[in-house]
């Protein structure tokens, strides 16, 4: 069977600075692979090597930062045989509609999928919708939220935790599911398997690559900024008599 | 001239940070164990198991072949993560390999594959550490068997493995260079007695008096040539001088990575200590030190990766490098202040985990014999 993983490049959120009108700076921050992603990546292998024959394919969708070399090994060191990466300019200013559109467009030009796994969500917006509305745009059963994933005799057989109970639900193929982010473990890449990731083949698509058009975002960023620094006030109530004055102070607050 | 390190290194480093931050042992682990002097065994089985654990050992068995800058960056980076490594042990393993027979290569693969340190290097005695010609342990055969006998001392990890490869001597061949030989002799076997040492650093890692009162050994666990031993011992010793380096250098970054840290938080007259002249002398001579260790290092690394001959540079490199990285460890003590003369801090457990960089594998005097030889003996060349 032929599997997709979905991931996303995004800058290190430790690397961030704000600048003074509130801006966020992202130019001296490391990329990475989304952490959830290689969790994605990972449940995508396992179900890979579990069934004979398969084949887990790797696609992302961003701008030149897919084509970075280094970052290229680093995820295709993780496992999967060969990837895609769809590369466009205004990827950074996207929402989950239009990334999931980019992506379905994707899947249908690489053909003969059969099982599309997504991250729970990306490492910076964590909107987590990108994987459900890829299942729709697809018109495929999608499932999220996917603690387990086990594919056997053409089913996929899922397991997720709900508040009380664990659900077990079972999708024909082809199927889209994004994993949670405690579902597995993502293996430690060796150097063998970091010196194969650069032999690896990457295809780059541009959006004019793709058969379809995928429709444009829903949502215009209008703006992001960082929230303005407040000086703790540290107002301070002592003793149980000054309980009243307490709670009518948080009442205020709030 | 390429400074940069590949691609595929720098993953390779990520990529056992990433390992030891998730591998279930977290640094509660590895202070309980230094400050009870307990070999951490349970850490090396899953170390032995993971990606890094075999690096270094050719892939016949089992291993992975990798260039010796990589396995340098990955000693440093090791022990600036403050975690033990298995790069030396592999070394050694290789020597086996090289010269043992196919019972011992199938042992030492045995225990590798349980996870477990195959064999401590039984050479010195109480009269010979740096003097090798010193070694007075025997071997001596009767009725079909072998004996040892002697006296082994400051014996690395002796009570944390069931095998030790012991150098003897037979005094009837001249000159001493001949006359060694290399068993594997079983720690358990009766006549074998072991006495751990009390160490002031490095304490995961036992060191112990072995006393060889008669121990019976087969003739079969004599190891490669009769009287080739010191020929083998020397095989490894260049390339271990340089990843003494490394791991010393690693752990003086693992301590100024803390000092400087805590030059920023700590208040003291109103302001940072690290806004004072004093701790930042010390920060930019620890910093430049750093920097010159780095590049020593990697360059002597790289020469033996051209198939350059290490003989000088090798005891250079780890002269000047545990040097520096003990006055860097100093340093990083005296900015922690009053911490820094406790447990609790990592620039104390640094300092005295480096002090024996400067004796093990070589002391600073015996690599400055070493080195000052062949130097003035080129220079004598140069000038007829």
């Amino acid at each position: 069977m032929k599997i997709v993983a979905c991931y996303k490049l995004v800058p290190e959120e430790q690397d961030l600075t704000v600048n003074p009108d509130q801006t966020l700076d992202f130019s001296h921050a490391s990329w990475k692979v989304g952490d959830y992603d290689l969790t994605a990546i990972e449940m995508a292998m396992r179900i890979g090597e579990y069934v004979d024959g398969s084949e887990v394919v790797l696609l992302t969708y961003g701008d030149d930062i897919v084509c970075d070399q280094k970052l290229k090994k680093g995820v295709y060191a993780r496992g999967p045989q060969m990837g895609y990466a769809v590369k466009d300019d205004q990827a950074g200013q996207t929402d989950p509609f239009h990334t999931a559109g980019v992506l379905a467009a994707a899947i249908r030009k690489i053909g003969d999928v059969d099982l599309v796994v997504c991250g729970e969500g990306s490492g910076d917006v964590y909107s987590q919708q990108v994987g459900p509305i890829l299942g729709a745009m697809l018109s495929l059963p999608v499932v999220n939220a996917v603690k387990e994933a086990m594919v056997e005799v053409e089913k996929l057989t899922v397991k997720r935790d709900l508040e009380e109970s664990v659900e077990v639900a079972e999708l024909p193929l082809p199927a889209v599911i994004s994993s949670t982010s405690e579902a597995c473990k993502p293996r430690i890449a060796g150097m063998k398997d970091i010196l194969a990731a650069g032999k690896k083949e990457q295809v780059v698509w541009t959006m004019g690559d793709l058969d379809d058009e995928p429709a444009s975002s829903a949502k215009t960023m209008i703006s992001t900024l960082a929230p303005l620094k407040k000086e703790r006030k540290r107002e301070v109530f002592e003793g149980v008599d000054s309980m009243g004055e307490f709670v009518e102070a948080l009442r205020k607050a709030m | 001239m390429d400074f940069k390190i590949t691609d595929e290194q720098e993953l390779l480093l990520e990529s056992l940070e990433e390992w030891i931050e998730g591998c279930g042992f977290d640094q509660r682990y590895f202070d309980e164990h230094w400050e009870n002097a307990q070999f951490p065994a349970e850490y090396y089985k899953a170390l032995f198991e993971s990606p890094f654990g075999k690096v270094g050992l050719p892939e016949q068995y089992g291993g992975t072949e990798i260039d010796f800058l990589t396995m340098v960056l990955l000693d440093e980076k090791f022990a600036e993560l403050g975690r033990p490594s298995l790069t030396t042990t592999m070394l050694n393993i290789e020597d086996i390999m090289m010269f043992g027979s196919e019972e011992q290569k199938k042992a030492i693969s045995d225990k590798v594959d349980e996870g477990r340190l195959p064999f401590a290097l039984g050479f010195t005695e109480p009269q010979a550490g740096s003097d090798s010609n010193g070694y007075a342990c025997t071997a001596t055969r009767k009725d079909g068997k072998v004996y040892i006998n002697g006296h082994k001392s400051f014996i690395t990890n002796a009570s944390d493995t069931d095998l030790m490869l012991t150098m003897t001597r037979d005094f009837s061949v001249e000159p001493a260079l001949n006359a060694m030989s290399l068993w594997m002799v079983p720690l358990n076997a009766p006549g074998v007695k072991i006495e751990p040492m009390h160490k002031i650093g490095q304490r995961m890692l036992s060191m112990c008096e072995v006393y060889l009162d008669n121990v019976e050994v087969e003739e079969t666990d004599l190891v490669g040539e009769e009287g080739k031993g010191f020929f083998m011992l020397m095989k490894n010793f260049e390339i271990e001088r340089v990843l003494i380096a490394a791991t010393a250098l690693g752990g003086a970054k693992r301590a100024y990575n803390e000092a400087v840290n805590y030059a920023n938080e700590r208040i003291q007259f109103g302001k940072p200590i690290g806004q004072f002249q004093l701790i930042q002398k010390m920060i930019v001579e620890m910093t430049a030190k750093i920097k010159a260790c780095e590049a020593f290092l990697y360059a002597t690394a790289w020469k033996y990766d051209q198939g350059e001959s290490l003989r000088i540079d090798s005891a250079l490199v780890k002269y000047f490098v545990t040097r520096l990285a003990n006055e860097i460890a100093d340093d990083c003590v005296q900015i922690m202040g009053g911490i820094g003369y406790t447990e609790d801090s990592i620039s104390s457990k640094v300092w005295r985990d480096l002090r024996t960089a400067r004796i093990g594998g070589g002391t600073d005097e015996i690599l400055i014999h070493a080195a000052s030889r062949p130097i003035l003996k080129e220079f004598a060349k140069k000038s007829r």
